[in-house]
């Protein structure tokens, strides 16, 4: 393993500084650290951000702010979130690892980490969150449709971190839900699915670990849900389908389709409506 | 800001403060082990999979493999060996024990810290919330179902006690 500096910025600037070419941001630490003690991740210069403070949730006008090393612990135990975020809110409750990873994970990481199957990455999309990316030139936003460019791929440039994901409410009258397949209690997601249902129009739903970055789409009649699904997914080209050691693409595509319903259902029951 | 490839590192371990200088590319496990001698928090899979790296650090209860010490400077930091004593065990250790939760004992430090982390947010826990609860250790002795029976018990201990 190679010997690595590591730097505890105590401010955005400095940290913004610090971000040399071959640096390793580390957030929550449950995915960089362990790569780093297996030298999966080779560098000379580490920026552990767990002195900077970003972990704050902040309520602004329809929009709540997350820190970028807000917690999945933070998330569930926050009341603004569980009222006015629903569907992160389920999210975090149901990841995996326990008391402790639920602790030191943070959706932030998650987002940057871009992985296909994960939790996060499908509800951003689903929530049309915006992500704020710091760099010595300032503060990019970032649409998270724009943000996910590919398995494992995120557009964060060189000597950029993430400070914070900001969150639209979901509007009363509005419900979602979510969903995911893993095959045991300690299993990584297979496939996700994060719906939202508006009052009047038509209901989305995304669906995380089928393609390499989420898939939104729109569901013009709740009851086609699975037909509409299956049509989407059909359309992915052969090379940006997701597969790995838990299930290959084909696998995920013919479950996806079920996935989104029992989103779908979630929602539909909130609002009261038999689904 | 620090950025040394030794970091001086002190922190109030188990209620003492201690000092260090230690290796900046190391894990928290691994600081606590070597150099302040604690052998409450062990070295599993070093992937945050097992749970027995487990410590209190500022109340949460952590994996510490998947920390750089850096994250314990200036924290107070409580292992397996500040909960109770053979005389006097903490409730869900007494209840560990009164149910066979254990027999070798390495998952321990985890399913300690995640019983009694839930215990305290949740007094009387339903058996799905114990099982989320302990769902990050894991424990090749014991097949789980005495484990599920110990928090039980000790959420009566404790519940009793309180009231």
């Amino acid at each position: 393993m190679k010997r690595f500096h590591v730097a505890y910025p105590t401010t955005a600037d400095e940290a913004a500084g610090l971000l040399q070419t071959d640096a390793v941001i580390v957030g929550g630490g449950t995915l960089t650290v362990p790569a780093l003690t297996r030298g999966e991740l080779n560098t000379a210069h580490v920026v552990d951000l767990g002195r900077l403070g970003l972990d704050e949730i902040v309520p602004d006008g329809t929009v709540i702010r997350l820190g970028a090393m807000v917690s999945y612990q933070q998330l569930i135990t926050s009341a603004l979130v569980a009222e006015r975020l629903p569907m992160p809110h389920r999210m975090a409750s149901g990841i995996t690892g326990g008391i402790q990873i639920r602790h030191q994970g943070t959706v932030g990481g998650s987002a940057c980490a871009a992985r296909p199957n994960s939790d996060v990455p499908a509800v951003l999309v689903a929530m049309r969150a915006e992500m704020l990316l710091r760099s010595p030139a300032g503060t990019r936003r970032v649409p998270v449709d724009e943000f996910f460019l590919g398995a494992e791929r995120a557009d964060l440039r060189r000597g950029e971190f993430l400070t914070e994901i900001a969150v639209p409410s979901t509007p009363p009258g509005w419900t979602t839900g979510y969903y995911k397949l893993k095959f045991a209690e300690s299993s990584w997601p297979v496939v996700t699915a994060a719906c939202v249902l508006p009052p009047a129009g038509s209901a989305e739903v995304t669906i995380g670990g089928v393609a390499d970055v989420p898939l939104r789409i729109t569901l013009p009649e709740t009851n086609r849900t699975e037909h509409t699904v299956a049509e989407r997914i059909s359309a992915i080209p052969t090379e940006r389908r997701w597969s790995d050691l838990r299930a290959d693409a084909r696998y995920r595509a013919r479950v996806a389709g079920e996935i989104a319903c029992r989103a779908v259902r979630q929602a539909l029951a909130a609002r009261g409506d038999q689904p | 800001m620090t950025e040394l490839p030794e970091l001086p590192l002190t922190l109030v371990l188990n209620g003492k403060e201690v000092s260090a200088t230690v290796d900046a590319d190391a894990t928290v496990v691994d600081v606590l082990r070597e150099e302040f001698g604690v052998t409450g928090v062990r070295a599993g899979c070093r992937n945050g999979d097992c749970g027995t790296c487990t410590a209190l650090v500022d109340g949460r209860s952590v994996k510490t493999c998947l920390q750089l010490p850096g994250r314990i400077h200036g924290a107070d930091v409580q292992t397996l060996e500040s909960i109770g004593t053979p005389d006097h065990p903490h409730p869900v250790q007494r209840a560990f024990l009164e149910c066979y939760s254990f027999q070798c004992g390495f998952c321990l430090p985890g399913m300690t810290f995640a019983a009694i982390t839930l215990l305290e947010h949740t007094p009387d826990p339903t058996d799905a919330q114990i099982r989320d609860a302990l769902s990050g250790n894991l424990c090749r002795c014991t097949g789980y179902e005495n484990f599920v029976r110990g928090v039980r018990r000790a959420s009566r201990l404790m519940r009793e006690t309180a009231g």
